[in-house]
């Protein structure tokens, strides 16, 4: 066997080995979104208690975010990247008409790290997997359909 | 012949049956079921009223007269009649790609897909001037069909037959057998998102699920057709295939591993399918069934 070919099988191996985990086909839509709100999200800041039970901050601190917003009736959904931590991620889902709020903690890939549930003037309460799934579920619907919207896929 | 050697013939036998087998097409029998019992519960009298009216002369799989006459018991019959000269098994998805994208005519090639058909079997259902051995299968199929596009691998292909080609182990859970990530979406994600032991019932607290999936509808939109495929090809981009070692266009290198984020992440995405499958499955049968056809071109 040449040199040649022996060199460019290792490579072939080690594409397969280092590269192959980490090649994704499509952009995530979290990473979509969070390249969008960084860009031309509005700043905004998330509470301090809420910030400290999602763990983002410690007692008494804010955390500073961009903020995606949308609106249909009286439900408000928000994206929000931490401006000093990109990697972490909440979506709120305000219902106007009943002040409940539900706070998702997600991970880069859109994985649910920790759910929170509060009303205005309320402590918040941490959700269960269980109780958080339906909501983070439609979440998810909404945000991946939002942003494949932002970002058509590329031709193939 | 001895009993070990009589065991070895029948694992030989297994393995072979085992390997020569359908890969797996449609949501299993609990996810129709679920679908078809929330969309019972979904009815208006009306268009209660008229499903019965439809299946009164319900047939089963070899002609005969069968007693099915809810939502949830004719819901499987597409996957039922398999083998037979009435299946229809390019009816079941639509193979849009996950990576770039395609021309409609090149995955649903003269209509023969998902959603092509489903657009087709409405019209006839909402037909009141149609035969009615049409209109009773054109419900049969048009029950199934929305169940299955909102199985998100049903609307996704990555050259793998829609995850049929992609070996899978689900971490920590024991299930019958070979897996791939078809199958799993199918039959494990679902008995394990409801909560429900029975492979092939719907979970005790039905009626919590219909209610539940009635407001679902609400925030998430009834929609048509080609937007829900186009919702579970999303889901499918972004939590079915997002798996460790996926690259574009690729089958896996060896055994895919969905590790418990993955499930969790699954179960929830599942749940919440099932449940729309439903919800909107009831809202097209309430307009449809009691307005006719006019309704139905207006809804498409």
């Amino acid at each position: 066997m040449s040199a040649g070919i022996m060199l460019r099988s290792f490579a072939a191996v080690l594409v397969c080995v280092l590269g192959v985990g980490q090649t994704r086909g499509e952009t995530p839509w979290t990473a979509v979104l969070t390249q969008q709100a960084l860009a031309a999200g509005y700043p905004a800041t998330l509470p301090p208690n809420l910030s400290m039970v999602l763990g983002l901050a410690t007692q008494g601190k804010s955390v500073q975010v961009r903020q995606l917003v949308t609106r249909a009736e009286q439900k408000v959904r928000t994206f929000n990247v931490s401006v000093a931590h990109h990697r972490d991620l909440v979506i709120f889902f305000v219902d106007e008409g009943t002040q409940a709020t539900v706070a998702y903690l997600l991970g880069p890939g859109g994985r649910l790290r920790k759910a929170v549930s509060y009303q205005i003037g309320a402590q918040p309460r941490e959700l269960s997997a269980s109780e958080a799934h339906a909501g983070y579920a439609a979440e998810v619907r909404y945000w991946s359909g939002r942003a494949q919207e932002v970002v058509p896929s590329p031709a193939h | 012949m001895t009993l070990i050697a009589k065991s070895n013939v029948l694992s030989g036998f297994l393995a072979i049956a085992w390997s020569c087998a359908p890969s797996a097409w449609a949501w299993g029998g609990q996810g129709h079921r679920t679908i078809g019992a929330i969309a019972d519960r979904l009815l208006s009298s009306p268009a209660r009223a008229a499903v019965a009216q439809l299946l009164s002369g319900d047939l089963d799989k070899f002609g005969r007269l069968s007693t099915r006459r809810t939502l949830e018991a004719v819901s499987d019959w597409a996957d039922e009649i398999t083998g037979t000269a009435a299946a229809r098994p390019r009816w079941h998805y639509d193979d849009v790609p996950i990576c770039g994208s395609a021309p409609k005519a090149r995955y649903c090639p003269d209509g023969q897909c998902n959603t092509g058909q489903l657009s087709r079997l409405i019209t006839v259902l909402a037909d009141t001037h149609a035969a009615s051995r049409d209109r009773n299968e054109a419900l049969k199929w048009v029950v199934h069909l929305v169940g299955d596009i909102h199985q998100p691998l049903h609307a996704a292909d990555n050259g793998d037959r829609g995850g049929n080609r992609v070996p899978v182990a689900l971490e920590g859970v024991r299930t019958r057998g070979r897996e791939n990530l078809h199958r799993a979406w199918d039959t494990d994600l679902v008995r394990l998102a409801l909560h429900a032991p029975e492979r092939q019932q719907p979970p005790a607290d039905i009626d919590a699920l219909a209610l539940e999936a009635s407001s679902l509808v609400e925030d998430a939109g009834q929609g048509a057709p080609d937007s829900w495929a186009l919702e579970s090809n999303n889901l499918a981009r972004n939590v079915a295939y997002h798996y460790r070692g996926f690259a574009c266009d690729t089958l896996p290198l060896g055994l895919v591993v969905l590790d418990q984020e993955y499930q969790q992440q699954a179960e929830a995405i599942v749940r919440e399918r099932v449940l729309l499958a439903g919800a909107r499955l009831a809202a097209l049968l309430n307009r449809i069934l009691v307005s006719g056809g006019s309704a139905a071109q207006r809804s498409l």
